[in-house]
């Protein structure tokens, strides 16, 4: 396994004017640029900071290992003025971004709500958005059943349910890699249960329980990638019954 | 209404550059596109060559180029831009239009 962090001092974020170095990218969490680097800050829900970074970097060794176009992802920790937070890191991708929903709004002038989407059944989920960001982009057919596919994967082993249409699309109009998997593993949820957890977690845009998820899309692992060395990166007990659980479910 | 629903360019006149190449001349007074000219069409963003030339494309390629309303520690953000509530236009004209990932920005 490679190195999860970089570094064991702070990178001082502290003198970077917002100017220079926050970056305008779509979502919540503060990113900045440095040098080659790009760096989202840990997220801070509720008034509290939870542990998104390691899910980020669970979710790229197990896109490494399974050979899943990926910005890989590693963990570090940044000085803002007196604090010191965690943070994911990554190398720096130059390009252009396009979400689905920004694709289906400049193209046909609507939202995944108006399209009837929420009562889909998930194939036909997949197959709409996979097939919508083919005609939108050019990009062959079977490509983006595979990016789909890939996204649902990753998204159900570390429980991400966080996919919403403007965490998936296009890179100058190409399959993009895929980024922004932190929000699993509940850590959303950090004072809930095991049980209590996986009642409140679904995964985005299917709406469905991981479990059912994975059979109702026939999602599979092969046998010859393992993924359970990838178990102690887990960030708690929760998680890691989750990821036990999940495997038992993808190897079957 | 999500939060990037009012996030208009009432009045900004400029020519987007990657790194110190013009690309784009655009003139939006009133939210209205009066005039523009490609300089590099092959240098042209992707959404841009790919959705057309319009006030609303141009807005659109802007609208995810800044920090969202909403965003983790936007405050202090808006505070050190030196403003006192989250003003699209401003944010737009003070960065550049340069969301420091790719070398585009808008020179005035």
């Amino acid at each position: 396994m490679e190195e999860r962090g970089i570094g064991t001092s702070p990178i001082d974020l502290t003198d970077i004017s917002p100017l220079g170095g926050r970056s305008g990218t779509d979502g919540f969490q503060p990113k900045y640029i440095l040098g080659d680097k790009f760096i989202k800050v840990q997220c801070r829900l509720n008034g509290n900071y939870i542990r998104d970074p390691e899910v980020e970097y669970l979710s790229s060794c197990l896109m490494e290992a399974l050979g899943i176009y990926h910005i890989p992802q590693k963990i570090c920790t940044v000085k803002l003025g007196a604090s010191i937070l965690c943070a994911s890191v990554s190398p720096l991708k130059q390009g252009e971004f396009t979400s689905f929903s920004r694709l289906l709004e400049m193209f046909e002038g609507a939202r995944l709500s108006d399209v009837g989407f929420n009562k889909m059944e998930a194939w036909d989920k997949l197959w709409y958005l996979a097939s919508k960001l083919s005609s939108f982009t050019g990009v062959a057919l079977s490509d983006t059943l595979s990016y789909m596919r890939n996204l649902a994967l990753i998204d159900v082993l570390v429980c991400n349910t966080d996919r919403h249409a403007h965490n998936f699309g296009c890179w100058d109009g190409s399959i993009a890699p895929i980024f922004d998997c932190g929000m699993g593993m509940f850590v959303q949820l950090p004072g809930d249960s095991y049980e209590s957890a996986l009642r409140q977690s679904y995964i985005e845009p299917y709406g469905e329980d991981p479990f059912d998820l994975i059979e109702l899309l026939g999602l599979r692992v092969p046998v010859s990638v393992d993924l359970h060395r990838y178990a102690q990166l887990c960030p708690d007990g929760r998680a890691r019954r989750y990821y036990e659980e999940v495997l038992r479910h993808v190897y079957a | 209404m999500s939060m990037r629903d009012n996030m208009w360019l009432c009045d900004y006149t400029g020519t987007l550059c990657k790194g110190d190449t013009p690309v784009l001349y655009f003139d939006i007074q009133k939210r209205t596109l009066l005039d523009y000219k490609i300089y590099a069409e092959d240098l042209l963003p992707w959404t841009l060559k790919r959705f057309g030339i319009s006030y609303y494309t141009i807005n659109d390629y802007f609208k995810y180029r800044v920090v969202m309303p909403g965003a983790m520690w936007i405050e202090d953000y808006l505070h050190s831009l030196g403003l006192d509530y989250y003003d699209f236009e401003a944010i737009v004209k003070q960065t550049e239009g340069n969301n420091r990932i790719d070398n585009y920005h808008v020179v005035v």
